[in-house]
């Protein structure tokens, strides 16, 4: 991936004609229902203040709550692993399956494993692991990667689905008919089915461990999460360190929000809570693992990004941006993509070849607005570009403008001098244009290609300000 | 050191201060528990009726499977095996253990009304498979087991000794992922009614 790359994809996806109606699908539905969710439940806005409270002193207190974590799950019959990086996560997952003769293991849709890319290195091994959730299946058929955090198959349409499912399962008779939705979803329902009653082990992610108990929680709206950790006899989930919360208490208030802001559900169809190991005679896997991720994690903590580890990732942020509305998620060329992934795939995939990510965003302030837990999305790309500036990874023509435009700024007169210089030019090239700009040559043509621009008119904002004080 | 070791000295080496701990929050109580759990499980595309004694339970069960034109047979869990499913019309099936049935009949030991869920555990007789592997669940719930919310459906079922799994359950199971369209029955139930008994 060169350093440009995001340009070039998004340049390719806003000319994808199939896209743009799956995102404005997406946009409508799921900014609609968030916003009916947050409409009946007064109480929306206090507890987001409480979701981001809890979230923020789960970052501070992360190594005591992480022990704590440690020592309950323990107690309660759970083995718990440690990882710094993807590679050693992948080699532990490997390791339990190799220890316990697993050749088949099925998943739950989970965003760090993808971060991690631990399917490849299962299939490396010998070992196959099948997506269960039905955006991850279809997208796990098509070699491709999710494009939204909650729904991977965002970008497809039904005959998409069709055609992979026809592509895939070579048992399905030629003359059925699966035109339709319900019947895609069923002929899923059926074939997984047969794979979640067959597999040696279930792989899940986590969306928060709860330290008072060392419970895992995981929340999602298929119920393949529940058969995933109950149905095979090894269970390994695989958790970012961020997961952590403190107690059952903590717990309920960031379900809350989440199930609202992420689908504008009041509560999640399925919220599914593992303590240890299943009993003799008791439902559930005999043997359960977790895996604690780091992968950068400490370093964020470390760093004025460390806001970014309350992250809930429920999508919001995501269903509201201009820019994701109009590129979808695989332009941002990371595991995670909209605002959220502007931010975080710098940190997992360098600053270097992904430095237009945190320029991808208008700063409209929306991501911000809508995150449950409070997360300035936006500062935080603002760090990552001056960042990028110390680290000399902007092009020279726009370090150099950037150092003219701060010379200037840094004594009144210049920059006075500066903006009447070119509000005269643009003055200039309107009346030359006949009344409106539509050709800015010095702005690089692309500027006014697709808009036209009136000339200032009336006095400065600098001279108003002067005459009113 | 161990990468255990590694990780908590990094987080380690960068303190930082903590917000004071939030205070937990808890819905306001109502009036009717079950009639507020219907009302929202209602609106999450379940069903449930109020029953007059459980000995209804059978007849019940059937007049919802041909309502929805299903055939009249399921699962029964040992705890109902004793009623009167002949009479009913209904044809009991084995209990679905590890594998997929048209139709479960079970307990469900507690409810939260907040939301209208369903809590199932992992030392309940039938496990959550009532719910995972059958077409149609029928939940047979007590009134005395709705609770104001999820946590403290939680406590009244598990106490402070948790079981390997919970399985709170708010209405059938569904996905939107093709093409953004709600779908019901994508690996749980496709249909879950309650029978809520006195
Ligand atoms: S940054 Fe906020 S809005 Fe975006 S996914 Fe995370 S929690 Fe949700």
């Amino acid at each position: 991936m060169t350093a440009l790359d995001f340009k070039s994809r998004a340049h390719a996806a806003m000319n994808d004609a199939k896209l743009a109606p799956a995102l404005k699908r997406m946009k409508s539905h799921f900014q609609t229902g968030r916003a009916m969710a947050a409409a009946r439940f007064p109480e929306f806005e206090m507890l987001r203040d409480r979701a981001a409270a809890i979230r923020r002193r789960s970052i501070a207190l992360m190594p005591d709550l992480l022990e704590r974590f440690e020592a309950n799950a323990t107690a309660a019959g759970m083995q718990v692993h440690w990882a710094a990086d993807a590679a050693e996560a992948c080699a532990i997952a490997a390791r339990i399956c190799r220890d316990n003769g697993v050749r088949r293991a099925i998943k739950s849709k989970s965003m760090a494993t993808e971060e991690i890319h631990l399917n490849a290195h299962l299939a490396r091994e010998g070992i196959e692991a099948i997506e269960t959730d039905l955006g991850e299946y279809i997208i796990q058929l098509r070699g491709e990667r999710p494009s939204h955090i909650i729904a991977p198959a965002i970008h497809l349409s039904k005959e998409d689905v069709a055609e992979t499912f026809r592509a895939a399962h070579g048992d399905l008779p030629p003359g059925r008919d699966i035109a339709e939705r319900t019947a895609l979803v069923k002929e899923a329902r059926v074939k997984l089915r047969e794979a979640f009653l067959t597999a040696d082990a279930g792989i899940t992610g986590a969306n928060m461990l709860i330290a008072e108990t060392g419970t895992i929680l995981l929340v999602s709206n298929e119920g393949n999460i529940d058969l995933t950790a109950t149905a095979p006899r090894l269970h390994i989930a695989i958790a970012g360190l961020d997961k952590i919360v403190e107690s059952w208490d903590d717990a309920g208030i960031v379900l809350r929000v989440l199930a609202r802001s992420a689908t504008g559900q009041d509560m999640s169809s399925y919220v599914t809570c593992l303590t240890g190991a299943a009993a003799e005679g008791e439902a559930g896997p005999r043997q359960s693992h977790i895996i604690l991720l780091d992968n950068g994690r400490s370093a964020m903590r470390a760093s004025n990004k460390a806001e970014m580890l309350a992250c809930i990732r429920c999508g919001a942020c995501l269903n509201h941006c201009p820019i994701y509305a109009a590129t979808g998620g695989h332009a941002y060329g990371g595991t995670y993509s909209g605002p959220m992934g502007a931010v975080l795939t710098p940190l997992f995939d360098g600053l270097r070849e992904n430095a237009d990510l945190p320029n991808a965003s208008t700063f409209c302030g929306r991501c911000q607005e809508v995150c449950p837990v409070r997360i300035p999305l936006p500062m935080l790309l603002r760090h990552w570009r001056e960042d990028a500036f110390a680290a000399g990874i902007p092009p020279r023509g726009e370090r150099w403008g950037l150092g003219l435009w701060r010379w200037a700024g840094r004594a009144n007169w210049r920059y006075r001098l500066a903006t009447r210089a070119a509000s005269l030019g643009l003055r200039l090239t309107g009346w030359w244009q006949r009344g409106t700009i539509r050709r800015l040559p010095l702005a690089g043509g692309n500027f006014t290609a697709t808009r036209d621009m009136t000339p200032p008119s009336g006095a400065s904002f600098q001279s108003r300000w002067k005459g009113q004080r | 050191m161990t990468s255990r070791d590694t990780i908590l000295a990094r987080l380690r080496a960068a303190p930082h201060a903590a917000p004071a701990h939030p205070a937990p929050w808890r819905p306001a109580p109502v009036d009717d528990p079950a009639a507020q759990f219907t009302a929202r499980l209602t609106a999450v595309f379940g069903t449930a009726e109020r029953l007059g004694s459980p000995a209804d339970i059978p007849a019940a069960a059937a007049r919802y499977l041909a309502a929805q034109n299903l055939p009249l047979c399921a699962a029964i869990a040992a705890e109902f095996a004793a009623l009167d499913w002949e009479k009913a019309g209904l044809t009991p099936l084995p209990p679905p253990s590890k594998a997929s049935v048209s139709a479960a009949i079970a307990r469900a030991q507690a409810a939260s009304a907040e939301t209208g869920t369903l809590l199932l555990a992992s030392p309940d007789p039938e496990g959550p498979w009532p719910n995972l592997l059958a077409d149609t669940h029928i939940a047979v719930l007590s009134q005395a087991a709705i609770c104001a919310s999820f946590e403290d459906a939680v406590t009244r079922r598990a106490g402070n000794r948790l079981p390997r799994s919970l399985h709170a359950v708010t209405g059938p199971s569904r996905t939107g992922d093709i093409e953004q369209t709600l779908e019901l029955g994508a690996h749980g139930a496709v249909r879950l009614h309650v029978l809520i008994v006195p």
